[in-house]
């Protein structure tokens, strides 16, 4: 579909098409366990008309409200660890400056498709699935130690006080600033890849490492969204309706947690997410145009 | 609660509640205004199904929406009105961990709070650092080859003449698509721009500007009140003067290379 195709539609109509989507990725990215965003950009940018420059934008705000809806709570409950983002944070905020940095210095094709390639990596990453509750953690590296990187949250479920630490915070450093450079670059909320670092290579226990992920995206996606921002790729009249939509539709998900099959959801999403990365991948090749 | 996880955490939480929630409401609030029409979009609402479609770069010449800093002088404007909503809720997160470093250096935690600075220096690098390279780059409102005068109408129209030539008075304003367009499509026309140069006192006048204008009668005002004394009601617009310094023709919005260069060769000076 091209833009001159879609000319004769109200411009009315494409905020409430937003609205409705970013509805439905917020119902289904609760239950399935993913951020709306990494369903948005793909998705959005590989079947609508608007150019990927703005959809990274809107991607990017999406995700960074829904964790700064989400943080508060999780920080009150214990379930996010201040301490233990803050140099991880720190990190992956200089690597989504520089990804959309990169992201705005790039061809849009190149970007387009390097996203595609990223989506189906994490395709991968979520068929995969590994995790574990509780990992065992040895000795904290010297970095852990000296930022007190530990601590002890109460477990609701199990009503457990869970004593946890963490080990290889160098390594993680590094990943992290992987981390921030794609989810600058793409527009995307990185929990996909933020759970699996903080979890499997650092040994943090899988809630503490769900929410911790939640608060290091309100900083990291904060500074990229400042770099959109003033380069005038965000768009009120996309962003607005997406952030307000996907929202809403987090609070029915939530509601709808306990009774929607989520493992059913998960495939859903997971089938969403490989059909959208191929097609971002084919437009960005030429190939699917 | 969290057993173990210190106190800041709940100072954090609370002031990241309050800031994401009055985010959220301006948010809401600002895009009820701006989707309803209740203020003047800068972009016209029924004109963004053809301009999204745009690479970013596209897009901004042909709306002219500024980079930086820019926009915060256009909160006037609905769509922009909405931006400054989403510009707080990118605030909130600096403002959570300016309070959170206040209370680790209090408690004498140094590494934690000397991490909080840091991570306060890389969210102001990203808001200010490169948004005013970007910004500085796109400051073309004026080509640099028009005349800087000392904005007199009667010297002006005096040095003009004593080369054979008539003034031109482009009136602009800062941000106004139509201007940009009359800048990049028509002005930078190498016909267009030769033809003013060898013919005409090209000089910019700044619709909303304070600099000292003295006009034909003699009388001096800021240039927004010359602007005013002359009617100048959209931008942008020419007035070009002939060698009495009267106003002999008026154009009015972009007009493109090839009209502009008809009305060059209706109001040329006698003899060219």
């Amino acid at each position: 579909m091209s833009g001159a195709e879609l000319g004769g539609v109200a411009w009315w109509w494409w905020p409430l098409g937003l609205f409705a989507l970013s509805f439905a990725f917020g119902v289904v990215a609760v239950i399935g366990g993913v951020g709306g965003g990494v369903l948005f950009v793909p998705l959005v940018s590989g079947f609508f008309p608007f150019h990927i420059d703005f959809v990274r934008g809107a991607g990017l705000m999406l995700a960074l409200s829904g964790s700064l809806a989400a943080t508060p709570s999780l920080l009150r409950g214990g379930l996010a660890s201040l301490r233990l983002a803050l140099p991880l944070a720190l990190v992956g905020s200089v690597g989504s400056i520089a990804g959309a940095l990169l992201g705005f210095a790039l061809p849009a094709d190149v970007v387009q498709t390097a996203l595609g390639a990223t989506i189906l990596g994490i395709v991968v990453l979520m068929w995969l699935g590994s995790k574990a509750d509780r990992p065992r953690v040895g000795r904290p590296d010297r970095i852990a130690a000296a930022l007190r990187l530990h601590g002890l949250y109460h477990d609701p479920a199990t009503k457990e006080d869970v004593d946890w630490r963490v080990h290889r915070t160098p390594l993680a450093l590094l990943a992290f600033a992987g981390i921030g450079l794609l989810a600058g670059m793409f527009g995307l909320g990185a929990g996909w890849a933020n759970v699996p670092v903080l979890n499997l290579l650092m040994g943090a226990p899988l809630k503490l490492s769900v929410g911790t992920s939640a608060f290091l995206l309100t900083v990291i996606d904060t500074s990229a969204a400042w770099i959109y921002l003033h380069r005038g790729a965000i768009l009120p009249m996309l962003v607005a309706p997406t952030v307000i939509g996907v929202m809403l539709g987090a609070r029915i998900g939530a509601r709808l947690l306990r009774v929607a099959p989520s493992g059913v959801v998960r495939r859903v999403v997971i089938a969403i997410l490989f059909v959208s990365g191929l097609r971002a991948l084919l437009k960005g090749l030429g190939i699917w145009v | 609660m969290g057993l173990e996880q210190g106190p800041e955490q709940s100072v954090y939480a609370r002031w990241l509640d309050i800031g994401a929630r009055l985010g959220f409401a301006a948010l809401a609030a600002t895009f009820l205004v701006y989707v309803l029409g209740l203020v003047e979009p800068h972009v016209p609402r029924e004109q963004l199904p053809a301009l999204w479609t745009l690479s970013l770069a596209e897009y901004r010449a042909r709306t002219g929406a500024p980079a930086g800093w820019g926009w915060l002088g256009w909160v006037g404007r609905g769509d922009y009105l909405a931006l400054a909503a989403i510009a707080l809720v990118c605030l909130t997160t600096l403002v959570c961990y300016a309070r959170v470093a206040f209370f680790f250096f209090r408690r004498r935690e140094r590494a934690q709070g000397w991490l909080a600075v840091a991570q306060i220096g890389v969210l102001l690098a990203a808001m200010f650092a490169f948004a005013g390279a970007s910004h500085a780059a796109e400051q073309k409102e004026v080509p640099d080859w028009f005349t800087d005068t000392f904005l007199d109408v009667r010297e002006d129209v005096a040095e003009a003449r004593k080369d054979g030539k008539r003034v031109a008075y482009y009136f602009w304003l800062d941000g106004c698509p139509y201007c940009r367009r009359m800048v990049e499509d028509t002005f930078s026309d190498p016909r267009i721009k030769a033809r003013l140069l060898r013919d005409f006192l090209p000089v910019a006048i700044n619709v909303r500007g304070d600099r000292e204008v003295t006009a034909a009668d003699g009388k001096a005002m800021p240039e927004k009140d010359f602007t005013r004394a002359h009617a100048v009601r959209g931008t942008p617009t020419v007035l070009f003067f002939d060698e009495s310094g009267a106003v002999v023709r008026r154009v009015v919005g972009h007009v493109p290379p090839g009209e502009f260069e008809r009305i060059l060769d209706q109001v040329r000076p006698r003899g060219r």
